[in-house]
């Protein structure tokens, strides 16, 4: 069992350590993103963010939201290489294997769940230059909660890409629900402050929990918890590992169900 | 001897298409059983079915006693196939990509790593190992997804129009491949062609399939029997030859069909003694010939005699160049 799903990692990480070009252009991206956004932001907001951010300066209260929002949009976009391997048919090559199907399927959401949380950390070692508001010796959990929501957003896109063919359709579909969920998450700005609705629909994304929790890891500070009292790390955590079970669960269901047809 | 494949009255649909329409056959243990057919035959539609990746509509194939639709895992594991479409990684080397095939099949450690380089020996491929398979020429590609289908040794082979696409001399080599693992191993191999050479080079018994439904089945020198001995092509001058056929009544020649609007192919038992007497017929009609040529018989011939048409492109035309494209641009 352990062999199913180890086989389908490697595969996933040796084709990511590949893509050099790739990586690169990821790491740019969110070197960018830190830079112009996080910055200026920053000297914006700093005179105020001591009140509106619970203390925290706004790099230190942006950096663990960009941490799990870089793990849920590789992750998520990851699903596309279902596609691509349907296209140049190496698809069949797993489907035709005997084994099992949810296993395969797992081994692959884990390879990209630790290629993505791969990336974040490198990214996040940057932010430990900029500011030495973070908390190194949290690092263990951040991997974790990282990994966890790695392979829940992987098996989401996973399952999206299954029931979708052309790759401009996944696309299209994943930066419809990217979008929004990155800004309901709460990552660039403090949850605690927006208009009712916004946090309630808010709660319903798993990647609100995420980001909030890598936040309280790095920082010690939960804007969530601010709202409601009761969304303790335990139970963040707890709903993060249920809803990414949950995605694993239907990832696997619908890649059971994948014929040639 | 037993039974490695047992088919019955399997049939295939897609919505409104009815791509295999109820056919039966049997595959002898260490045979090499080909099925013969033009474009939209049925043949990759059967492969699949046998394979367990698509699911018959009815009908019952077993493969080694197993049911394929019942236990597919049981058959995936004693099975190897080459799909007619690639289907490597092609990030990945050509190492990996068996690696991965072998961690698949539960193979590991030591006894992979020999595999691998035993099988990378036999299909040649040995020094581009650590190359990405996205530097591989088309038929380094074929060849080490020949190596890959090795790797589990698996007891019945599949191939999928084995050397599509392929240069002749890469096709000549990749038989070689074939008979090879059908002597050294005793591998049972059920492959599908519409080259006509292919399957007389390497097949004892060939199934000719056409439009979903199998039209022959037999050893080729059974086929070909059913032709007679010889073909006469008999090329006329002019187009208004239509009613010829009916005309030539010799009792030498045993059947007579027109294959294009002006070229008869006569079957009879000896060209050599058939050819004057047609000549002298054909002068009496007053028909004028431009040209006269006989032959053994075909594949092809055989498929003339039984459906009046040629399996088309069968030395590589316009169909073989379409799908190349294709091919390239998936890539
Ligand atoms: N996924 C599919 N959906 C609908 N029709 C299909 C599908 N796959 C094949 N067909 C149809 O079924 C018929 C048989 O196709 P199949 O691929 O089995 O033929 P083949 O003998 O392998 O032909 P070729 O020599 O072109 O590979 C064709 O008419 C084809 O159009
Ligand atoms: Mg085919």
């Amino acid at each position: 069992m352990i062999e199913q799903i180890y086989v389908m990692m490697y595969r996933q990480v040796k084709r990511f350590m590949r893509a050099r070009s790739r990586i690169i252009g990821i790491f740019l991206n969110n070197i960018l993103w830190l830079v112009l956004f996080g910055l200026g932001m920053a000297s914006a907001l700093n005179p105020v963010s001591r009140f509106i951010l619970k203390g925290l300066d706004y790099l230190a209260f942006l950096l663990p939201a960009m941490y799990a929002i870089s793990i849920f949009q590789a992750s998520f976009m990851g699903g596309i290489s279902v596609i691509w391997d349907k296209q140049f048919g190496f698809l069949k090559e797993v489907l035709i294997a005997p084994v099992s199907r949810s296993l395969t399927i797992l081994g692959r959401a884990l390879g990209d769940a630790l290629t993505s949380t791969f990336n974040a950390i490198v990214m996040l070692a940057i932010g430990f230059i900029l500011t030495d508001k973070l908390d190194l010796a949290s690092l263990p959990y951040i991997v974790i909660t990282g990994l966890i929501m790695g392979l829940g957003f992987t098996s989401l896109g996973i399952a999206i890409a299954s029931a979708i063919k052309s790759p401009e359709g996944f696309q299209l579909i994943v930066g419809a629900i990217t979008m929004p969920m990155t800004i309901l998450s709460g990552a660039m700005f403090p949850l605690n402050m927006a208009p009712e609705w916004m946090r309630i629909i808010a709660l319903v994304s798993p990647l609100t929990y995420a980001v909030d929790l890598c936040r309280y890891h790095l920082t010690g500070v939960s804007i969530l918890r601010d709202v409601h009292p009761c969304l303790t790390p335990t139970i963040e955590t707890t709903v993060l590992v249920i809803a990414s079970t949950a995605f694993v669960i239907v990832a696997a269901e619908i890649f059971n169900k994948a014929t040639l047809e | 001897m037993k039974e490695a494949i047992i088919v019955e009255n399997l049939a295939k649909r897609y919505g409104s298409i009815e791509a295999v329409k109820g056919i039966s056959f049997t595959v002898r243990e260490g045979e090499i059983f080909g099925f013969l057919g033009p474009n939209g035959a049925g043949k990759t539609t059967t492969i699949h079915i046998l394979a367990t990746i698509l699911k018959p509509t009815s009908g019952k194939a077993t493969v080694d006693g197993y049911d394929i639709v019942r236990e597919p895992q049981k058959v995936r594991k004693i099975i190897g196939i080459i799909f007619q479409d690639p289907s490597l990684d092609e990030e990945l080397t050509g190492y990996e990509n068996l690696y991965i095939h072998g961690r698949l099949y539960g193979l590991g450690g030591q006894s992979l790593r020999e595999r691998i380089e035993e099988a990378l020996k036999f299909v040649e491929l040995h020094e581009y190992k650590d190359k990405p398979v996205r530097k591989y020429s088309g038929g380094m590609r074929r060849r080490l997804e020949i190596a890959r289908a090795l790797i589990h040794i698996p007891r019945i082979l599949f191939l999928d129009e084995p050397t599509i696409g392929l240069d002749p001399q890469t096709r000549v080599h990749i038989w070689e491949y074939i008979n090879e693992l059908n002597r050294e191993y005793k591998t049972t191999i059920f492959l599908t062609t519409h080259y006509m050479d292919e399957a007389e080079a390497l097949c004892s018994k060939i199934a000719i399939i056409d439009r979903g439904r199998i039209i022959a089945l037999g050893t080729v020198d059974d086929l070909k029997s059913r032709v007679g001995s010889d073909v006469v092509y008999v090329k006329l001058y002019g187009d208004n030859n239509e009613g010829i056929c009916r005309a030539l009544q010799l009792a030498d020649v045993w059947s007579c069909k027109h294959i294009q609007d002006n070229v008869l192919a006569l079957q009879v038992e000896k060209a050599s003694e058939a050819v004057p007497e047609i000549l002298k017929y054909l002068e009496k009609l007053k028909v004028k010939v431009k040209e006269v040529n006989y032959r053994r018989p075909t594949l092809d011939d055989v498929f003339i005699h039984l459906t009046g048409r040629e399996i088309r492109d069968s030395e590589g035309g316009f169909v073989d160049f379409a799908r190349m494209i294709h091919r390239a641009r998936t890539r």
